[in-house]
């Protein structure tokens, strides 16, 4: 009887333990992996691939506008993500970035800057060219994505 | 948009907040390889304030991807601020606004200052952003994201066994060296914050706008959101230099290109 009563005890405890690091999490160290696929059908993840160096001005005005208000606004009401590259984007060991390892066959041979339109099966579903001097409003209208 | 005066070329060392923090060397040495002006050909001064009435216009410098203004307390940690703020505007470009992990200023400058007063030298920090990284700072979501983090203030206190491993994820990439006033001007046209010393004071160089009759640059400065105007959607940290002062800080600035993709892929 008591042994019983001391194993619940022992399960109490566990189930309390278990709750407190669902709720409050591990403290660091387990970190969830970025999904870069879009999870809900018609969303959809862009990717900006641009050569920095060779950039025009209205271009790298058009990236700093497409992180604001409507634009930015815009693509998250959508449930989409914009990611804006260099082609040569690294990780922390000096490898190719994720997206550039993943991606870059699809702007290979290119001139730069494309849009990349890619699905929830993560296949480039549209590769377009970008005008050099393109403004925010094209390439959120390239996306296909309204403003309010 | 009128900036009050007392923000505007403001004498650092004579404010209340000033903590000498810059020993960066006024002159650059010869040997500084490829710089800004050899990357990209300098936009001709004649465009610069049709460009700049653009960026207010449209809403669209630098000053719109600052997402936090910093506030070194005390500290000489000027340089580290100014680097960390300049990454978190190259994260804000990059992945977007809403995906910036905030960084911790004084992870850096642990690295290359001396004492919580020594100040430090804004080339050294931008090699150690560049090989050692940053750790994120200590909010409430990243430590629940990141095995280490830290504060933004607090030299060399509690220093997490193992750091380098989270710090490497924040790194610069591409960083360049910018000799004179069209590099300067001209790499904030292209996007890119850059990293300036003047008056023994690091600051984050922004976007330039026209003013007061000529040619001003606006800034974030790291004393807290209290201090300067408003600008970028935030409620203050925001100054202006003219001419002379501009002239001053091209002599020794960094334009950050680019910062790794910390993110880790699914």
């Amino acid at each position: 009887m008591n042994q019983r009563k001391q194993s619940s005890g022992v399960g109490t405890w566990l189930l309390l333990a278990a709750l407190a690091v669902y709720l409050l999490g591990t403290g660091g160290g387990a970190e969830t992996p970025v999904t870069y696929v879009p999870g809900s059908p018609g969303v959809k993840l862009f990717v900006l691939v641009h050569e920095s160096t060779q950039d025009t001005f209205e271009l790298s005005a058009a990236t700093v506008a497409l992180r604001n208000a409507p634009y930015a606004d815009a693509i998250k009401a959508g449930g989409h993500r914009l990611e804006i590259i260099d082609p040569d984007l690294k990780d922390q060991h000096n490898n190719p970035a994720p997206l550039v390892a993943q991606y870059q066959a699809a702007w290979a041979g290119q001139p730069l800057p494309v849009l990349l339109t890619i699905d929830r099966a993560a296949k480039v579903v549209k590769v377009q060219q970008v005008d050099a001097r393109a403004s925010a409003a094209a390439i959120v209208a390239a996306m296909g994505v309204k403003l309010p | 948009m009128s900036v009050p005066l007392e923000f505007v070329d403001v004498d650092f060392p004579t404010r209340p907040e000033f903590i000498a923090g810059d020993t960066t060397p006024r002159i650059f040495g010869t040997d500084t390889g490829l710089c800004y002006e050899d990357l990209h050909a300098s936009i001709p001064e004649r465009e610069w304030p049709a460009m700049a009435e653009k960026l207010a216009a449209e809403k669209s410098g630098l000053n719109y991807l600052v997402t936090r203004v910093f506030d070194q307390d005390g500290e000489g940690a000027c340089v580290s601020d100014a680097i960390a703020q300049g990454h978190e505007v190259k994260q804000a470009e990059q992945f977007g606004k809403d995906q910036v992990v905030h960084l911790s200023a004084i992870s850096l400058y642990d690295q290359i200052g001396t004492s919580a007063q020594s100040g430090a030298n804004v080339g050294h920090g931008i090699s150690k952003a560049s090989s050692v990284g940053i750790l994120p700072l200590d909010n409430q979501e990243n430590k629940a994201r990141f095995k280490h983090t830290r504060p933004n203030i607090g030299f060399r206190r509690n220093v997490p066994a193992g750091w380098k491993d989270t710090a490497i994820r924040f790194r610069l990439d591409e960083v360049t060296p910018i000799r004179t006033v069209e590099g300067l001007v001209t790499a904030l046209f292209m996007g890119d914050p850059v990293i300036v010393g003047r008056s023994r004071h690091s600051i984050c160089y922004l976007r330039p706008v026209y003013a007061g009759g000529g040619l001003r640059i606006e800034y974030v400065n790291s004393w807290r959101i209290t201090w300067g105007y408003a600008s970028g959607g935030l409620a203050g940290g925001f100054g202006q230099d003219s001419l002379s002062l501009i002239r001053s800080a091209a002599q020794y600035a960094y334009a950050i290109r680019s910062v790794v993709d910390w993110r880790v892929a699914a």
